[in-house]
């Protein structure tokens, strides 16, 4: 059975393709629109998932939507008649789209398309996409299911059950409940955009105290069972996406941060950081007690984990450390794009039943090859890895392009970029060769997966997702001689762990990197300029390699440089 | 057009007056110049004629140049609006809703998307395109310099940007003149007449959406404050419970899977 996955129109719209509930090929469309994590309805992506399996439309037999439209419309009605009479100017906007276009969703994805039987169409719960997205491409047969999400229709966050392949709903808390968007408009309290700038209160949360800890608490406050409850007092996401908070958060935590003003993470005034700090306690709190809940109803060694929240990778290395689950496995994409391949996972085992293929995913790997089209300047090289040696060797930074195309926003090994870790300041010289120059900002180290354990103190249960670059990890004194520039504050570092037998190219880059510099180790970042996603084919890279200030640039066997 | 422009002039007012959508319009911009840098790449594999090679490779250049300076503003503007930006939601929906393209105050500079139209069109055809749209630039890059208001740094960026378009216009203009005195004179007046309809319908057809799309959300706004006045009132204040909820389906996955709700 052959099944299009479609997620589309709220961050991150993707494509994915299922042969017989195997994941055959997967990408977002902003890697083809070049508008970083493009909503658009995904055409391209899904021309290029059917272009990669050698099919075409009229050999799919269903086309699944990652979202039930009906109910999500219920919702926003609800939730802007509540609000009335703020919710005015936010109702004429969304209600023209709804009315307009979005209500007609099967007729939408027809037309795009040009899929003629619409009753193979079929819709997903948002929150069972994500969840599936995790619990299909997990190794385990039984397990908890927690995706902790922004908003899907009503739900927010769900506890399911994986068992045996098949997938129950069990509870679920609902909008305006959501701590995805409580993260989001505390970004946006503290001068970020909100949705596509939440990463960066992890990466600031280390450099504060969580002095803020209590309030927060009152904000997402623990109720009965385990679940939470989000002060609406304080958000107005419920009826605008324009201003999340209201003053009621001023009020509590103090004036918004001015965005002119530079974000206080050092020094004696560490307030933006501090703010960081106790939304991460609150949310790692929140999210353990949900994960307890979870055990209790489904006493698993397994837990799966989806949902925008499972990209907080100091959230899912405490889940694992302090949560009642032995193993961790975190969906390869846990965001929206990831939930068009769980839409498509999902239906399959609905329409096929419980045991009917599974291909348990290790990476990402999901996106076509590079697209081989030499540009000028190109040079031959016999050894690739032996080149990329060489030039990290001499202090360059470089970026290599091979293979099938990463899902998600986190490069593993394909679209990658690499330096030096031994240099006191290689971390931030490595992220401004691609425009970013937040000096707070977390980079990865590649590490051999056999020989990580001499630089990080590794949480046993995670094999999948330190392979995937989804957990923090502490530090050990290995790595503070060898990579100081990785370490934050807490003395944990981000650990991209490369096996042998999956990447044997990666692994050799490594290894032989060794020999210069006394250590298997490698700065790792994902190669794309700020404000632009991951490259994609060759065009695209040399394109990006021009306007960065990387020193050189690989492609496959091809070499480019400063010539 | 230029009685089409001046209807443009109060909304691109309003534009630059609001901190959100004016960075949403230099990100838009930065990624159109990049994409119009890219077609020029990808034309110029395919250009023969040394001269027009020359042009077209700087022209790229200058295209990418300024989808950097547009994005860098963008950045500048982005870091002093006290909200740091909006979630986008709403810009997906409008995005690609009944417009199906993007709207042309936030983002239609110049009209290339398609990273390989000189194949398609040919090198004549796609010569008196550059040559049109870049006219096109031109004027729209004038009109939005004049609406920035009390914004030299945003002021000063289009007046950059302006000159590189007086230049991609100038030897655009050269090569059609120089392949008129080819003896290629009906096909380069063809080009250019074909080339100047498709953006003068384009315009009328984007107005005629905006207009549509404007009326529609007045009409919304009337609804809201009359037939759902009486509902609103009543929901007004509802609380929506937090903590766990029962699953509102729990059907067979097999039948529930076809339902849009």
């Amino acid at each position: 059975m052959k099944l299009l996955g479609i997620s589309a129109f709220h961050r991150d719209a993707a494509a994915a393709l299922i042969v017989d509930g195997k994941p055959v090929a997967s990408v977002q469309e902003d890697r083809f629109t070049k508008r970083l994590q493009d909503e658009s309805f995904p055409i391209r992506a899904a021309r290029a998932c059917l272009d990669q399996a050698g099919l075409g439309v009229p050999d799919l037999d269903g086309v699944v939507f990652y979202e039930k439209p009906l109910r999500k419309f219920e919702r926003m009605l609800a939730c802007q008649l509540s609000a009335f009479p703020r919710s005015a100017k936010a109702f004429s906007r969304n209600m023209f789209t709804w009315l307009g276009d979005r209500l007609w969703m099967k007729n939408r994805i027809a037309n795009e398309l040009e899929f003629e039987d619409t009753s193979r169409i079929y819709f997903t719960e948002h929150q069972m996409a994500h969840a599936a997205s995790a619990y299909f491409c997990s190794p385990f047969e039984e397990a908890g299911v927690l995706v902790i999400d922004d908003v899907g229709e009503w739900a927010t966050t769900i506890l399911a059950q994986g068992q045996g392949g098949h997938l129950e709903l069990l509870s679920e808390v609902r909008f305006p409940h959501s701590l995805g968007l409580f993260v989001s408009a505390v970004a946006q309290y503290l001068g970020l955009e909100p949705g596509s700038q939440d990463h960066q209160l992890e990466a600031l949360a280390p450099y504060g105290e969580p002095r803020f800890l209590e309030a927060f608490e009152q904000l997402a406050r623990r109720v009965e069972g385990g679940a939470f409850e989000i002060e609406q007092g304080a958000f107005r996401y419920a009826f605008d996406h324009e201003t999340l908070y209201t003053e009621a958060l001023e009020e509590l935590l103090g004036p918004a941060r001015i965005g002119t003003s530079p974000l206080r993470f050092e020094g004696d005034d560490r307030r933006d950081a501090d703010v960081a700090a106790s939304l991460q306690a609150v949310v790692e709190q929140r999210s353990l007690e949900l994960a307890q809940q979870l055990h209790e109803r489904v006493p698993s060694a397994n837990l799966c984990l989806a949902g925008r929240l499972a990209e907080n990778r100091a959230l899912n290395a405490r889940l694992l450390r302090d949560g009642p689950f032995e193993e961790l496995y975190v969906a390869p994409c846990p965001d929206n794009a990831g939930a068009a391949l769980g839409a498509a996972l999902y239906v399959h085992h609905a329409l096929n039943g419980a045991d009917n293929g599974r291909l348990v995913l290790h990476d990402s790997y999901l996106g076509m090859d590079v697209d081989e089209r030499p540009e000028e300047g190109a040079r031959q090289v016999d050894d690739p890895v032996g080149t990329l040696v060489e030039h990290l060797a001499e202090g360059e930074r470089v970026a290599w392009v091979r293979g099938a195309l990463e899902l998600g926003l986190q490069a593993l090994g394909h679209r990658s970029i690499f330096a030096d870790p031994r240099p006191e300041g290689a971390r931030g010289r490595l992220l401004e060769s691609v425009q970013h120059g937040e000096p707070f900002l977390p980079i990865q180290v590649a590490v051999p997966s056999e020989r990580a354990a001499e630089f990080f103190e590794l949480p046993a249960g995670a094999e999948a997702p330190l392979h995937m670059g989804q957990l923090t990890a502490p530090a050990t004194d290995a790595l503070r001689r060898h990579a100081p520039s990785t370490l934050r504050p807490d003395g944990t570092a981000w650990p991209l762990l490369v096996d042998e037998k999956r990447d044997p190219d990666f692994h050799a880059l490594l290894t032989r990197f060794e020999a210069h510099s006394g250590a298997p180790l490698l700065l790792h970042a994902t190669f794309g300029l700020r404000g632009s996603p991951m490259v994609r084919i060759e065009g695209d890279a040399c394109d990006a390699f021009q306007r960065s200030s990387l020193d050189a640039l690989l492609v496959e066997d091809r070499l480019y440089g400063r010539f | 057009m230029k009685l089409l422009d001046s209807f443009k002039m109060p909304r691109y007012r309003a534009m630059w007056a609001d901190p959100v959508r004016k960075v949403r319009t230099l990100e838009s911009f930065g990624a159109t110049e990049d994409d119009g840098g890219r077609d020029l790449l990808a034309a110029a594999k395919r250009i023969r004629d040394p001269e027009l090679l020359h042009h077209v490779l700087r022209h790229a250049k200058e295209e990418m140049h300024h989808g950097d300076l547009f994005r860098a503003r963008a950045a500048e503007l982005r870091a002093e609006s006290q909200t740091g930006g909006a979630v986008r939601e709403d810009d997906s929906d409008m995005s690609t809703s009944l417009l199906h393209a993007r709207g042309d105050v936030e983002v239609d500079g110049h009209g290339f998307y398609d990273g390989s139209l000189l194949d398609s069109m040919g090198e004549v055809a796609y010569v008196a395109m550059v040559h049109v749209v870049e006219q096109r630039a031109l004027d729209t890059f004038d009109m939005h310099q004049k609406c920035v208001g009390g914004d030299p740094e945003t002021a000063a960026l289009f007046e950059e940007v302006a000159k590189d378009e007086k230049y991609h216009i100038s030897y655009t203009g050269r090569i059609l003149e120089k392949w008129r005195k080819e003896g290629r004179q009906r096909e380069v007046d063809k080009a250019l007449k074909e080339a100047r309809r498709s953006t003068f319908l384009g315009a009328w057809k984007r107005l005629g959406i905006r207009s549509g799309a404007g009326f529609g959300k007045v009409m919304m706004y009337a609804f809201y404050w009359t037939l759902l006045l009486p509902m609103g009132l009543l929901s007004r204040g509802r609380k929506d419970p937090g903590g766990w909820q029962e699953p509102r389906t729990k059907a067979d996955p097999a039948a529930g899977v076809a339902s849009q709700y």
